[in-house]
């Protein structure tokens, strides 16, 4: 087992090499002509203005904070779904124990106490990315979870005939008055 | 070999604690972090600890230290240098030195901690069983004499996670948002 | 004396050619995805796409490389520069290194097997790789922060908050693969599998299957879910600012991650190196297979980048969130609980 941790620290070291080696190269053989204009930052040809370490949006923070949670939750989930197996079975490890049920059990409620903070940070509004103020609280503003109707090619020729008819169709009689 | 690579590795892991405590920019003090949890799940590694390694990094480098990042970027700590710079200013203010020696007689306390319990008597193992430092081994124990603290750690987690929405999203007290404003 | 054609070789050249093999057969892989991209959308847009630099166009993913390495290199003088040029290497390191775990096949000459794998003892396979795989997030978030730049910034942002929003579903749907087998040594997955009966067959294997294939595009920053990169409102996205080859490591780092997951997907619910229905297959024909699986998956990336439009950011995280994460949830439990009533316990 060992062993095979080594493989991998020299295989990543093999990368290191590939990616530095790669880089070193580089740094040799590319020109270097500094100018102002080439070290301005991009902004489409504007001036830039101010910094860009300003402050951001706490959405993705609360992002962060909910992915967190769940990783832990995840991290614990790893060794459960490694040993149902066995201790179903009552082999392997797990031979003698006869733990089975109670496992399977122990991994329902764990991913069912947290389904409710899912459930809680769903109804706070909190998974919604845009939301504007209707009145007391906050809504979704897409509360259609579908894509608005997108016209098909079909659509588009019905228009285009409709519209041949109606030139097509004699003008109304201007009236005499 | 082992001891080589340990030593190696705990220097790297205590430069990354220094390189965080004294790098000038926030986010080098994050990527100084990120070096340290790296080298400390490698020493997990070596210690035969498996899980322990992956979960150091897919838990602490992976999720709690981008939390971290995006806390940085939240705080708007203004302009950060364009270099990596070290800055020994927090050495020398007085209070920085009283945490500094709480911290060193805390950790000398977990030392003399786990020293006495190393050598404490180590209750009777089936030795069939496998041992914990296995995955499935670990698994057992969670699921079999571990079973409460297991569930009690969903709870922690259920709690943590209404905490943090409730801290997050407070209602800014002041005026109403006119109607059909984004939230902010 | 009966001697086997392997043993005067010595362990440490054996082990030297599966390093060289698989990681250049990676590298390699990486530069021809990046011909087959242009040569894919031209074919789907009637076109002729490269067809200059060798026959077909063959060499131009060389031209290319050998372009990046002359080229001027420009680091804004707003900058953290430290940041800025390790960013590239964060990208790109951690895709290359996950795919050590990844049995490709086996190699039988006289008698002896050899497992096409840099390391296919690792017990917690997935766990390292899942683990690692995450790591890549840094080089977009520091990537974009580092540029110092509105766009960078934006994008960097954007294409962390998308990969952990996804990576959740992602890893719930690979626990299904290891409920079924019981393990999370990738070796061990394929052995359950070997016998022609492939975890996509179940119904929550299929619902595993198609949860993964949607995550490991968001994982991989590609359409339909590509706003680190969306051009119309970010330029370039995180790599906005970066040219030469720094610019040419996170595309290195983007195909290596796209190969890697098309791998994955195989091993965890397309059975590896076996064909399906079938007992036993044979050893020769495995890496062939695995190949050709894994190739339609590099395909499957493509085509989709040319068929689908681009997502709103919201329709992803509503998709991440509240679609995948719940039915994933469930799935993994729904599998568990299959398992437990279907194995015979003593």
């Amino acid at each position: 087992m060992y062993f095979d941790y080594l493989n991998v620290l020299v295989f990543a070291s093999v990368g290191l090499v590939f990616v530095f080696a790669n880089l070193l190269i580089a740094s040799v053989l590319r020109p270097k002509r500094l100018t102002d204009e080439g070290l301005d930052t991009y902004e489409c040809g504007e001036e830039t203005i101010g910094s860009a370490w300003v402050q951001f949006d706490i959405r993705y923070y609360t992002v962060a904070l909910v992915y967190v949670v769940f990783a832990v939750e995840i991290a614990f989930l790893f060794p459960w779904a490694l040993v149902l197996k066995d201790a179903m079975a009552n082999t392997g490890a797990a031979a003698g124990l006869g733990i089975g049920y109670f496992a399977l059990a122990e991994g329902f409620a764990f991913v069912a106490i947290l389904f409710l903070g899912l459930v809680y940070v769903w109804c706070k509004g909190d998974l919604d990315w845009v939301l504007a103020y209707e009145g007391q609280r906050y809504q979704p503003k897409f509360a259609d979870s579908r894509l608005e109707r997108v016209s098909t090619v079909r659509d588009i020729e019905a228009e285009i005939e409709a519209r041949a008819k109606a030139a097509k169709a004699p003008a109304p009689e201007p009236s005499a008055t | 070999m082992t001891n080589i690579l340990f030593y190696v590795l705990a220097i790297v892991a205590l430069l990354g604690a220094a390189g965080v405590v004294l790098a000038k920019s926030p986010m080098g003090s994050v990527v100084s972090l990120l070096g340290t949890f790296f080298a400390l799940a490698v020493i997990y590694l070596l210690a035969g600890f498996q899980f322990l390694a992956g979960a150091q990094i897919l838990v602490y480098a992976g999720a709690i230290l981008v939390l971290f990042l995006f806390v940085i970027m939240l705080l708007n700590l203004g302009a950060m240098g364009s270099k990596f710079e070290l800055s020994f200013a927090p050495l020398q203010s007085t209070r920085a030195r009283i945490a500094g020696c709480i911290a060193l007689a805390l950790a000398l306390v977990g030392l003399v901690a786990a020293q006495r319990a190393s050598f404490a008597a180590v209750p009777e193992r089936d030795a069939s069983a496998p041992a914990i430092d296995s995955m499935e081994g670990l698994a057992l124990e969670l699921f079999g004499r571990y079973s409460l603290p297991f569930q009690a750690t969903s709870l922690l987690l259920l709690v943590t996670m209404v905490g943090v929405i409730a801290l997050a999203k407070r209602q800014r007290s002041g005026d109403e948002p006119a109607k059909g404003e984004e939230r902010p | 004396m009966d001697k086997s054609l392997l043993s005067d070789v010595p362990q440490v050249a054996i082990w030297i050619a599966r390093v060289v093999v698989i990681f250049g057969g990676l590298v390699t892989t990486a530069a021809l995805m990046s011909l087959a991209e242009r040569k894919v959308s031209a074919w789907m847009q009637y076109r002729y796409g490269p067809n200059r630099v060798g026959p077909f166009g063959l060499l131009q993913p060389l031209a290319d490389g050998l372009k990046f390495l002359f080229k001027e290199e420009l680091i804004p003088a707003g900058a953290n520069k430290l940041l800025f040029r390790l960013a590239p290497a964060m990208a790109a390191i951690p895709s290359m290194m996950t795919i050590a775990v990844i049995p490709i096949g086996t190699l039988v000459i006289d008698g002896d097997t050899i497992p096409l794998s840099i390391a296919p003892g690792v017990d917690l396979g997935i766990m390292y790789m899942l683990a690692l795989g995450g790591l890549a997030v840094y080089g977009a978030i520091l990537g974009g922060w580092a540029s110092n730049s509105k766009y960078s910034l934006m994008g960097g942002l954007r294409a962390s908050a998308q990969m952990i929003s996804y990576e959740l579903s992602l890893i719930l749907s690979i626990l299904v693969a290891v409920v079924l087998s019981g393990s999370l040594d990738l070796t061990k997955i394929v052995e359950a599998q070997s016998h022609g009966f492939w975890n996509v067959f179940t119904p929550f294997g299929f619902v595993a299957f198609v949860l993964f294939t949607i995550a490991s595009f968001a994982e991989t920053n590609r359409h339909p879910f590509d706003f680190a990169e969306c051009e119309p409102e970010l330029v370039g996205g995180f790599h906005t600012e970066y040219s030469a080859m720094r610019f040419a490591l996170f595309f290195l780092g983007e195909y290596c991650a796209m190969t890697v997951m098309a791998c994955l997907n195989v091993t965890l619910f397309l059975g590896g190196p076996s064909l399906p229905f079938l007992e036993n297959t044979p050893w020769w024909l495995g890496i062939p297979v695995f190949l050709l699986k894994a190739a339609f998956f590099l395909f499957l990336f493509i085509w989709v980048r040319w068929t689908l439009p681009r997502f709103r950011f919201d329709q992803l995280m509503r998709l991440g969130w509240k679609v995948a994460l719940p039915i994933a949830l469930a799935n993994l439990l729904v599998a568990g609980a299959w398992v437990a009533f279907t194995t015979k316990g003593g």
